[in-house]
């Protein structure tokens, strides 16, 4: 599989801002450990016609939504683990599951969130595994927006039909 | 395939099974939400969970459940690795995670019994 074994290529920033981010109150690194030195080529998507600039902005914007949906989605998991776990005590039942969800705007709220997470995390993530190992970049991102629209509408039909 | 050196380390390992994991969920996630909708009919959401009810699906879902688990101490490593400062206890991280999906695989197990 081609670039089965490469760094996270996804990642837009320049290598020297990988290793020594400036986050605003962010402490300097101990040690910067060993800086990436791989050449542009090496991590960087190619760019499928459009202009460069365009490209690595679009790029950067997936990285964030990326770091930003998986901050979101961290608790959301351990709440979910947690739920699980609760729910599968004496086997699942609708009716238990429903007694629990119908009617409340916590839970539809939370997983409602959850689905809006996990549509933007798992589309982008799928994006960059496709534009990795297939190395088509259009197939990548239809597949990409394929899986969220029917994660989106999949997932929302499920919390209206639980809450 | 030969292996090549950068393969020999835990690091790539953990880059893997995020990879992996990440892929699996991602193609479960449409069928989990399709099974969660039946429940709007809650015989046929309970029917879909007695066909469940053998070793090899409660196997599966707990797999399920802890590549869940694994995925997300994966991913608190890949944002500690990105935005905390640099640490020497990369590998203990990568053990922790890969503990957090088998300690979760195994809860479940337990949970699920009878």
């Amino acid at each position: 599989m081609a670039g089965l074994g490469d760094c996270p290529a996804q990642n837009p920033l320049p290598p020297r801002e990988r290793v020594a981010p400036k986050a605003p109150g962010e402490g300097a690194r101990k040690d910067p450990g060993t800086p990436l030195t791989l050449p542009r080529s090496a991590w960087a998507p190619p760019s499928p016609g459009a202009g460069e600039g365009k490209t690595r902005r679009l790029e950067l914007r997936l990285f964030l939504a990326q770091r930003l949906s998986a901050m979101v989605l961290a608790p959301l998991v351990l709440l979910h683990l947690g739920v699980i776990l609760y729910a599968v005590r004496g086997g699942l039942s609708a009716a238990e599951i429903l007694g629990r969800t119908k009617g409340s705007v916590l839970w539809g709220g939370l997983y409602g969130l959850f689905v809006l997470a996990t549509a933007a995390h798992g589309s982008i993530g799928l994006r960059a595994i496709l534009r990795e190992w297939t190395r088509r970049p259009h197939l990548a991102d239809t597949a990409a927006l394929l899986f969220a629209a029917t994660a989106l509408v999949l997932g929302f039909r499920a919390v209206l039909v639980l809450t | 395939m030969r292996a090549a050196a950068h393969r020999n380390h835990p690091a790539w390992w953990a880059f893997l099974a995020h990879r992996l994991s990440g892929l699996a969920l991602a193609l479960f996630l449409p069928a989990h939400f399709l099974v969660l909708a039946t429940a709007v009919e809650e015989a046929s959401f309970d029917a879909f969970v007695a066909w469940t009810d053998r070793p090899l699906v409660k196997l599966a879902e707990a797999v399920l459940v802890g590549l869940l688990a694994l995925h997300m101490a994966g991913g608190l490593r890949l944002l500690a690795l990105e935005f905390l400062p640099w640490s020497d206890t990369q590998k203990t991280r990568i053990a922790l995670a890969f503990g957090a999906g088998f300690a979760a695989v195994l809860l479940t197990l337990l949970m699920a019994r009878p």
